[in-house]
């Protein structure tokens, strides 16, 4: 695995590589670990926050908003970094300690850019937390109904009755889904909409 | 629109541009005065657009993986250590049981007398501890079982009946050490050669003991000039050394082992 230079790193998460995006993983977790154990984080915040960076680095790279001016460690570096932060400020109010073993100055991005906010990253985390615990016939029907396939070869597809019962489905899925999201205590502390 | 069961419906079928008409008008209405459908609304819009983007599906689909993939690892890694470690235990206790200096070998218990003619085959049988002779060397003998002490700190205490005698030559007329000093400071592994000259043609006798007084090496009948001690299965410690001539201690010196 490994190692991939920055261009190869983009390229595999646009393409969503697999094992481009292990490699990141391997990688660059380590880093962003270090910086949220430093800065009062446990290993699930840092967890999350990979993985919120990695949202953000890919919807960046498919909606072509990357300028890198810098390694793309330092810039996805920076991303968890600013993401942390914003966290630390509105939930612990804590100041935040930058990480001197890291040339942050090197690192371009700035938080005001066009970039999904924290919130949203995580609300887009949140649901797929919860779509993914979902039934599998609930994600199927999901995944065939966005992707337009008529309710009749859903029913066949999934062996259901009939199209009626697909939209039935359909609809205590999502209900089901949005229940659980709406009881997930993290949830309620992203959806100050912006 | 009576109950949250209609609500729900009419904020999906609205985001999903399925209300027309009259609903939706009745639904904007609702939709302008009611702070609770407007959130109900927004969730229910982002959670399609959510879901409508199969791309970022995939790609978090793929991040779960790398994820659990990572956390896999981390239990194979755990596995191997713990592996490792038993394997590393069972071999200490192999060698622990094959170390005289530690255990008392089975032919250190038999208190065994090991020749010079033996002296390979004892090597042969892994036993680290011999005394090579270089010139002149009629018989190793190997005595008590020694203790293996369980603090490291109490192999360097001193014992006292020979700590006064280091460094003090006595009735050595006919005897003369000419290496090493009275005292040697070496590493687990070291060799350490003697030579000495002795004039009345008479043989010399070698002992080692241990801090605890314990005799782990014993020569007699030295009619050469020299011997090299090896001590690669030594523990750590403090250990002495007498030489006697001629039925008298003629000489006294001590031996640090440390890493």
């Amino acid at each position: 695995m490994g190692p991939y230079s920055d261009a190869k790193i983009i390229d595999g998460i646009i393409n969503k590589r697999p094992e481009v995006i292990h490699f990141m993983y391997k990688d660059y977790f380590p880093l962003i670990l270090a910086l949220i154990e430093k800065n009062s984080g446990t290993l699930q915040d840092a967890q999350d926050i990979f993985q919120e960076g990695q949202i953000a680095l890919f919807l960046r790279c498919r909606n072509q908003e990357l300028v890198l001016n810098c390694a793309l460690r330092s810039y996805f570096y920076s991303i968890c970094r600013n993401l942390w932060l914003q966290r630390l400020e509105k939930k612990y109010r804590l100041v935040y300690q930058p990480d001197l073993l890291v040339n942050e100055s090197e690192a371009k991005y700035i938080s005001k850019e066009s970039i999904t906010t924290e919130q949203k990253l995580r609300r887009h985390r949140i649901y797929w937390k919860h779509f993914n615990e979902l039934p599998e016939d609930c994600q199927k029907v999901f995944l065939m109904y966005f992707d337009k396939v008529p309710f009749k070869k859903v029913a066949e597809k999934l062996k259901f009755t009939d199209e009626n019962y697909v939209k039935v489905r359909k609809y205590l899925c999502k209900k089901l889904l949005v229940k659980r999201i709406k009881e997930d205590p993290e949830f309620l502390n992203c959806v100050d909409h912006e | 629109m009576n109950n949250h069961e209609d609500i729900y419906t009419w904020v999906s079928r609205y985001n999903e541009g399925d209300l027309k008409g009259e609903e939706l008008k009745k639904f904007l209405q609702m939709l302008a005065s009611d702070p609770e459908i407007r959130s109900e609304t927004e969730l229910d819009r982002e959670l399609t657009e959510f879901l409508q983007d199969r791309d970022l599906l995939e790609f978090l689909k793929i991040l779960d993986q790398a994820r659990s993939k990572k956390r896999r690892g981390l239990g194979l890694n755990c596995l191997l250590v713990a592996a490792m470690l038993i394997i590393l235990m069972a071999l200490s206790g192999l060698w622990i049981y094959l170390n005289p200096l530690r255990t008392g070998h089975p032919m250190m218990n038999n208190g065994l007398a090991v020749t010079s003619d033996s002296q390979k085959s004892y090597s042969q049988n892994r036993d680290p501890l011999f005394l090579r002779k270089t010139l002149g060397f009629p018989a190793i003998q190997f005595r008590e079982n020694i203790k293996n002490p369980d603090l490291l700190a109490a192999n360097f205490e001193p014992l006292t009946y020979l700590e006064g005698m280091v460094g003090v030559v006595t009735r050595a007329s006919h005897f003369c050490l000419l290496s090493p000093g009275t005292i040697a400071t070496l590493a687990p592994g070291d060799t350490l050669r003697f030579n000495w000259k002795e004039t009345g043609g008479n043989h010399v006798s070698f002992e080692v003991l241990n801090n605890h007084g314990e005799c782990i090496i014993s020569q007699e009948d030295i009619s050469g000039a020299s011997l090299t001690l090896l001590t690669y299965s030594w523990q750590e410690g403090l250990y002495y050394w007498k030489i006697i001539n001629r039925d008298n201690l003629v000489s006294v010196g001590k031996i640090i082992i440390r890493r």
